[in-house]
């Protein structure tokens, strides 16, 4: 049933396709492809610093992609990890600049209040759709561009630190994330892991999940088996929220110890991508958000070492999630189906 | 007094301008069936595509031709990717929107060797129209939605291609199919069209008031045109309302002193009254997806 030569073919097919487009967008910038290519793969995991650097990049998006996953296994569609990871930020930095917090406890309240206010803005965009019958795909949407401007507010307003101009104070130090160990690795990457591995297992071997499994296969039928579909959506979106806004927690505990204006620009659709190369399953998310983060952080690299701009691992990401969730390519056996009825 | 009035009121138009056009590419998408998310990114790489063109050769109209082509070509480019690899139109869409994003930025630095935006020296933008009176004075886009609207309105409502490309649109195109009709090349070419009247939006966005280009110019407008769009239930003249409406929201950040509310009030508003309309929307018709 595996056929060898059939997997060895459609990979190698994505493969190669990726590389004419690199080379083809690469070429354009005056720099030979195998030099950018060298850069990206030297920056990605040329060293263990390289390697433990790309690990923390993948974690909020692997986190990001999971809060768009889960979801979608009940049918519902977040696209709004950008606005609830942002709000889960700004949460998260101002209860990590609060200077009476016993420390052993810091880092968790952190992160848990990251999570608590990226469900809540999820919430929203579940009320809407529970109460108005609006669809989470627009309204995720838009909150996330109402949560920019909101955070964007209070960083330079309310939540603002003295001596900067749109952003917040820096969090304690009991409440920081420090990497360790030779790769520098902080803990949220065993964070990121176990809640991909705690997906997958309440998915395929929790009840509960098994009743999010049923409603976005088929609603009907879990309706007629007594569930209820909108309730269940509405909830997986909430708990999607809160897990992108974990993902801006650790953002914050780790990488910038405070929120500040424009502080990770497209992190959210980045975990969006991580989500679709991992055609919506949680381990794929896992993979996809650990290939991602290598991939942008070796850009990085190529970006200073030559003339390649670092954006240009956009265009990498958008064939590649058109190459793997291409049904005709059939690269990979699960169907990503969005659409929905008529507008 | 009065000043503040008609101030508001060129303001209104300017901000409505690009919607409008967004807002038709969304609705001639919706009429097909297709719910066009790749809008912001069409919106995007119009307004980039004048800019740059304009910078290039100095003239602007070349570089709105550009822009125009350029949103059809994405229009295309959806559609074959849709029907030939088979991927879902929404991820198509998706896609689009970050590549766009990323060759823009990327793009402005290999081109022009710039970040951020392009100078405004670099940049010729489109001539106004009309220079007296002041509120009637606009440049040429502002004056085409004109016939553009009424266009759109008398085809769906009166032509007999009208019909046909609703008909196309109509659940999976099965009907259209069994009446004989060219369900693809309908839906491909609805596509192109939409794609065209995003990025003349574009054009406007960065060619047709100020000449500016700014990273990620679009903020959101392709977005709220599509909300603007469902709102308005895909009709020409109800939407064109509602993105009037819009850009009066979106123009009183000019006018409102900081004082009073914060500037980042205003920008949120639109997208919490798309909301709020969507919400007040789905309240008054049944929701047959989701």
């Amino acid at each position: 049933m595996m056929d060898f030569s059939f997997i060895v073919r459609r990979t190698g097919f994505l493969i190669v396709a990726i590389i004419f487009i690199t080379a083809v967008s690469v070429s354009l910038s005056g720099t030979s492809p195998f030099q950018a290519i060298n850069a990206l793969m030297e920056g990605a995991f040329g060293n263990p610093q390289a390697v433990g650097a790309s690990l923390n990049r993948s974690v909020p998006l692997i986190l990001g992609g999971l809060a768009v996953t889960l979801p979608f296994r009940a049918g519902a569609f977040n696209l709004g990890v950008e606005g609830q990871l942002y709000v889960g930020a700004i949460a998260a930095a101002w209860i990590g600049a609060q200077p009476d917090i016993p420390p052993a406890i810091h880092l968790f309240l952190v992160l848990a209040t990251g999570a608590l206010t990226g469900a809540l803005w999820a919430a929203i965009a579940a009320m809407l759709k529970l109460w108005f019958r609006v669809h989470e795909l627009l309204s995720t949407l838009l909150l996330n561009y109402i949560a920019l401007s909101l955070t964007s507010y209070l960083a330079g307003g309310p939540l603002k630190a003295e001596d900067m101009a749109a952003a917040t104070r820096l969090i304690a130090p009991a409440a920081r994330m420090d990497g360790f160990g030779q790769l520098g690795l902080h803990g949220g990457i065993v964070l990121a892991i176990m809640a991909a591995l705690g997906i997958y297992i309440f998915l395929h071997n929790m009840q509960a999940g098994h009743v999010v499994s049923v409603t976005g296969d088929n609603a009907t039928a879990a309706r007629i088996g007594g569930m209820r579909p909108e309730l269940t959506r509405a909830v997986v979106l909430i708990v999607g929220g809160s897990l992108a806004g974990l993902a801006g927690a650790v953002e914050v505990a780790a990488t910038h110890y405070r929120f500040f204006e424009g502080f990770a620009p497209g992190l959210g659709f980045d975990g969006i991508t991580a989500a679709l190369i991992g055609v919506c399953a949680p381990l794929g998310t896992l993979i996809g958000g650990l290939a991602l983060g290598f991939l942008k952080n070796g850009a990085l690299t190529m970006d200073i070492f030559t003339q390649v701009p670092r954006e240009a691992i956009s265009i990498v990401q958008a064939v590649l999630i058109i190459l793997i969730t291409s049904r005709r390519l059939g690269l990979v056996r699960r169907e990503l189906r969005i659409s929905m009825g008529d507008p | 007094m009065e000043n503040i009035v008609l101030g508001l009121l060129s303001a209104t138009i300017r901000q409505a301008t690009p919607l409008i056009y967004v807002a038709m590419a969304a609705l001639v998408a919706n009429r097909a069936g297709v719910l066009d998310v790749a809008l912001e990114g069409k919106l995007l790489s119009g307004a980039f595509v004048a800019a740059a063109v304009s910078a290039l050769t100095g003239s602007p109209w070349l570089g709105v031709i550009a822009a125009v082509f350029v949103g059809g070509m994405f229009g295309e480019i959806m559609w074959t990717v849709h029907k030939r690899l088979q991927v879902d139109i929404i991820i198509t869409g998706l896609a689009v929107n970050l590549l766009v994003g990323g060759a823009t930025i990327m793009l402005m630095r290999i081109v022009f060797g710039v970040r951020g935006s392009l100078p405004a020296d670099m940049i010729t933008g489109l001539p106004v129209l009309v220079s007296k009176p002041l509120w009637l004075s606009y440049s040429m886009p502002v004056f085409f939605l004109i016939p553009l609207v009424v266009a759109t309105y008398v085809l769906y409502r009166h032509t007999a291609m009208g019909l046909r490309l609703r008909a196309a649109g109509f659940g999976d195109g099965e009907i259209a199919r069994t009446y004989g009709l060219d369900v693809d090349r309908l839906k491909r070419w609805s596509m192109i069209a939409g794609g065209s009247m995003a990025g003349m939006g574009g054009a406007y966005l960065s060619l047709g008031f100020l000449a500016v280009y700014v990273d990620d110019m679009s903020a959101g407008r392709g977005f709220m045109g599509l909300a603007l769009a469902l709102i308005g239930r895909s009709r020409p003249l109800p939407v064109t309302a509602w993105c009037l409406f819009f850009g009066f929201l979106l123009s009183l950040d000019g006018y409102v002193s900081i004082s009073v509310l914060p500037s980042q009030f205003f920008l949120m508003l639109p997208y919490a009254a798309s909301l709020i309309a969507l919400a007040a929307w789905g309240i008054f018709t049944t929701n047959k997806g989701g």
